[in-house]
C-alpha cells in the first residue's frame, strides 16, 4: 500500500468516524473503504484526542477487538505513565513494538497485559544492557 | 483477521498506521493463538507499516488518554 493510498484510507476512516457521537455503537461497516474488501468492519474507541481504529474481517469478534483496544491502551499507559498523544508521536518505535507483541500478521498473539508488560520490560533491559556495552566500547 | 490498525487524532491526522497484508504463505508458522484458544496459521510475511506525523500545536495532545 503506497503512502498516498494510506493517506486516502485515513481520510476515509476519519470521515466515517468524525460524524459519529460518543454515544453510538463502536462498530461500523467499512464496506465503503476502497483499500479493504467488502467484509471489512471498523471497530474503534475514542480516548481523549485519539481514535483507535481496527479494521477487521468477519472472522473477528467485535467485542474481542474492543477489549484488545483497551488492552493496547492500558499497556501504552503503563509504559508511558499517563500516556497522551505526544507519547505516541515521539515514541513511535516503542508503540510499534508494543503492537507487535499484541498482533502479528493480522492475528492476535497476546491479550494479557501482564505478559505483554513482561516482554516490554525485558526489551527495555536489553536496550539498557546494549547501551552500556556501547558506552564501554 | 485484523487488516489494519490506525490511530487518528480528532483533527484527522494519523498518528500510527499498521496494515497487515497476506502476500505469501511460505514463511507461515503454526501458532497457538492464546486469545481465541485455537490453532491458526499465522502469516509471517513482511508487514507493511508506516508511521507519519504532522506537527501540530494542539495543546490537547498532552491530555492523558485514560484520565
Amino acid at each position: 500500500m503506497t503512502e498516498d493510498q494510506q493517506q486516502s484510507l485515513i481520510r476515509e476512516i476519519f470521515s466515517l468516524l468524525a460524524k459519529r457521537s460518543d454515544s453510538v455503537c463502536n462498530f461500523l461497516e467499512g464496506g465503503s473503504l476502497t483499500a479493504f474488501g467488502k467484509d471489512t468492519k471498523l471497530i474503534y474507541r475514542h480516548f481523549a484526542t485519539l481514535y483507535f481504529v481496527f479494521a477487521v474481517d468477519n472472522a473477528e469478534s467485535e467485542l474481542g477487538i474492543l477489549d484488545l483496544i483497551q488492552v493496547f491502551v492500558e499497556v501504552l499507559d503503563k509504559c508511558f505513565e499517563n500516556v497522551c498523544e505526544l507519547d505516541i508521536i515521539f515514541n513511535s518505535d516503542k508503540c510499534h513494538y508494543i503492537l507487535d507483541e499484541i498482533v502479528m500478521g493480522g492475528m492476535v498473539l497476546e491479550t494479557g497485559v501482564g505478559e505483554i508488560m513482561e516482554s516490554i520490560i525485558d526489551m527495555n533491559k536489553l536496550e539498557q544492557t546494549s547501551a552500556k556495552a556501547n558506552i564501554k566500547a | 483477521m485484523i487488516k489494519g490498525i490506525f490511530i487518528v487524532n480528532n483533527t484527522g491526522k494519523a498518528r500510527l498506521i499498521k496494515v497487515y497484508e497476506r502476500r505469501e504463505f511460505c514463511n507461515s508458522v503454526l501458532h497457538q493463538s492464546f486469545a481465541e484458544g485455537y490453532q491458526s496459521i499465522v502469516d509471517t510475511s513482511p508487514l507493511t507499516a508506516l508511521l507519519f506525523f504532522v506537527t501540530s500545536t494542539n495543546s490537547n495532545q498532552y491530555l492523558s488518554l485514560l484520565s
